[in-house]
């Protein structure tokens, strides 16, 4: 407790927290925020300079700008964070995820200043924030790792002969790594040397640590994951998988739930659940989190790391269980009970979620922020979309380009994608390049329907799929469209009609006619 | 109404006129489309447009990461990069933008100088890379559209850029 007396009490989760902060931005802030209110606490929306327009600004109850658009100055400002907590009344911090999110030390200092940090303990974080001392814990909890070291590797020699020992194809790893940074395929050994100096140095510029790893490489790889939740008397139950392998640059662009190799091997979920749980319990886990996982065709799979935190992705979670994980987060970081048991999570029909950038496939996924001229999301049934933009606001290029994450529940998979391509079909961006298009192809492709998927799987769509045959009846409707926004140009007419499009004048002398 | 139109590159003469609330026109398309139109702006910017029965809802909004006139505009999901102009304006615009002039190399948004990759004077060929930008964590590689000789550099390494700020002139 923090001094302001009891803030749970098990009858009235209104009066759990009465003001909560969250130390974020863009959707998942707006997230937090609408969780929140649901829940009838007071939101304190944080801001850099560059985001005073921000949605999650407008959203919440309160909002206090935090410092320079560098996120080293705002959102990554942790001292300054906790004193506006303090000054503001918030009883606990809701970091989201990226930022803070998976900063013990922040934990820490938020738990010292008698401020709640909403997600596990600083220690569990810590333990799980080295990729190679995740992996001792996993392997001491029985769990299966993907063959390879488990410390940092010392020098060339003691590369060769772990990788001999581990057979080629291998990868090189960094330990601090994330995102594909510091990440290299070596399919012999004449490449090994070359390949370890390039993973080291990128891992050095990313990180501060050139230390690297070695694993045995995973052919045609599966990203599947686990979503875990806790509370803090010990209770862990996982509330099943994602499939998260459509990716670009090892970074998730489609997750959905369940995974097409749970549904053609059911028995997966629970093996590969208990194996999560096993490894979230040796660091007494509380609040959400996820581990992830590869798996290959035959359903064999290996734990990779835990992220000890929400998962952008959770909303597949929470579509198929009908678990809301945020609000369980503050429930939970209150002292609550879990009042969930295992047998009472129930997967049902299947949720796809894809995450809508302001970035051009066609230009290696180029970020492409600036002004939102036109926006409408899709609505109807079984759509859900989490954004953080609106028309008019001006994509800042000082964050991360992720406008939105449109999800969908279908009764079965094959209507899931049904309705992702309908959604897709209703949403319309304007002024900033988006996904949007790769999506609407996506779901047409049938390899994507049969769900043959692996971490390559975008890459080998990308270099093989074609542009769609265009319709020359919707090209002669922009044509005409566009025409009537054709500027004034004839000197007589400016005078006549003050710049009024030249298509409007006519069209106003039509009438008369 | 005479209008010169460009859709994705290709270039269409638009004629229409008047026909009490509707509109009359031809299009020299594949199909040589023609007929009438009833076009109403249901929002600024957003156009309904039925084809005989067709409906579609069409958004035009100025292209994303231009500053020209370029228009952005979507019917259906099917998304076009259109550009309109009088016909009479046709031959000035166009040599405006032929191969004889300097070209300008610009920014495509707000970012970063990593590299030169080029000196004043050199020779470049089309396709060669110029100048590499940063903008959002991503690093991007702006080349030459054709062969000439590098007359300009407006910026140096490390240097802010804005969007649609001139960085290299090659003649």
């Amino acid at each position: 407790l923090n001094g302001r007396g009891t803030y749970h009490s098990q009858l009235d989760e209104g009066r759990l927290f009465h003001k909560i902060l969250v130390a974020n931005r863009g959707e998942i802030a707006v997230r937090v925020i609408r969780a929140l209110r649901e829940m009838r606490i007071a939101s304190v929306a944080v801001f850099s300079e560059a985001d005073r327009g921000a949605l999650h600004v407008q959203m919440a109850d309160e909002a206090i700008c935090i410092g320079p658009p560098d996120s080293s100055q705002s959102y990554l400002a942790g001292d300054r964070i906790i004193e506006v907590a303090r000054t503001a009344g918030a009883e606990a911090i809701h970091p989201g995820y990226g930022f803070l999110s998976e900063n013990a030390g922040f934990a820490k200092t938020c738990g010292e200043a008698g401020i709640k940090f909403i997600g596990p303990s600083w220690q569990a974080i810590g333990q799980m924030g080295s990729k190679t001392a995740a992996r001792r814990l996993a392997i001491q909890a029985g769990a299966p790792v993907v063959p390879g070291t488990e410390q940092g590797i010392a020098d060339y020699g003691q590369a060769c002969n772990i990788a001999a020992q581990l057979g080629y194809p291998v990868l090189l790893k960094a330990s601090a790594g994330g995102g594909g940074k510091g990440m290299r395929r070596v399919d012999k050994e004449s490449e090994l040397q070359a390949a370890m100096r390039g993973a080291a140095g990128e891992a050095e510029r990313a990180f501060g640590s050139g230390e690297i790893y070695l694993e045995k490489l995973i052919e045609r790889p599966r990203h599947i994951e686990v979503q875990v939740l806790g509370d803090e008397h010990g209770r862990l139950i996982h509330l099943g998988e994602r499939e998260c392998s459509i990716q670009r640059r090892h970074q998730k662009v489609v997750e959905e739930c369940p995974s097409p190799l749970v549904l053609a091997q059911p028995e997966l979920r629970e093996k590969i659940g208990e194996a999560a749980l096993r490894i979230a319990r040796a660091v007494n886990y509380a609040n959400a989190g996820t581990l992830e996982f590869l798996a290959d065709e035959r359903g064999a799979f290996y734990f990779l790391e835990m992220n000890t935190r929400l998962q952008v992705e959770h909303p597949v979670t929470e579509w198929v269980t009908g678990v809301d994980l945020v609000r369980w987060q503050i429930r939970v970081a209150a002292g609550e009970p879990l009042t969930l048991r295992q047998q009472d999570i129930r997967w049902n029909g299947s949720a796809i979620e894809c995450r809508i950038y302001a970035e051009d496939p066609e230009n290696n996924f180029f970020p492409s922020p600036g002004r939102i001229s036109h926006y409408v999301e899709p609505a109807g049934p079984g759509v859900r979309v989490d954004g953080g933009v609106y028309p008019g606001w001006t994509v800042p290029i000082e964050y991360d380009p992720l406008l939105a994450k449109l999800s969908v529940w279908g009764e079965t998979r094959a209507l899931g994608i049904e309705r992702m391509r309908r959604a897709v079909q209703e949403y319309r961006v304007l002024g900033v390049t988006t996904n949007l298009g790769l999506f609407a192809r996506l779901m047409a492709d049938e390899r994507w329907q049969k769900g043959d998927l692996h971490t390559g799987f975008l890459d080998d769509f990308m270099s093989r799929s074609a542009p769609v045959e265009p319709d020359s009846v919707a090209l002669v409707a922009s044509v005409l469209a566009a025409a009537q926004t054709a500027p004034q140009r004839r000197p007589a007419a400016i005078e006549s009609d003050n710049g009024i499009s030249q298509w409007r004048a006519e069209g106003r002398r039509g009438l008369l006619r | 109404l005479k209008l010169t139109i460009d859709v994705d590159g290709e270039s269409y003469l638009l004629e229409c006129r008047p026909n009490g609330g509707e509109w009359e026109f031809t299009l020299s398309d594949a199909a040589n489309s023609s007929g009438g139109a009833s076009i109403s702006e249901v929002m600024p910017g957003v156009f309904s447009v039925l084809l005989g029965a067709r409906s579609f809802t069409v958004y035009v909004g100025p292209r994303a990461g231009s500053s020209g006139d370029d228009l952005e505009v979507w019917a259906g999901s099917q998304r076009h990069v259109v550009s309109v102009a009088d016909s009479r304006d046709r031959s000035a615009k166009s040599a405006n933008t032929s191969n004889a002039g300097p070209l300008e190399v610009r920014a495509q948004m707000p970012g970063r100088v990593v590299k030169l990759l080029v000196d004043l004077d050199a020779e470049v060929e089309a396709g060669q890379g110029l100048i590499v930008v940063e903008a959002m964590k991503m690093q991007n590689e702006l080349k030459a559209a054709r062969n000439g000789r590098v007359s300009k550099i407006h910026v140096t390494e490390g240097a802010a850029v804005a969007a649609g700020e001139s960085l290299i002139v090659v003649e």
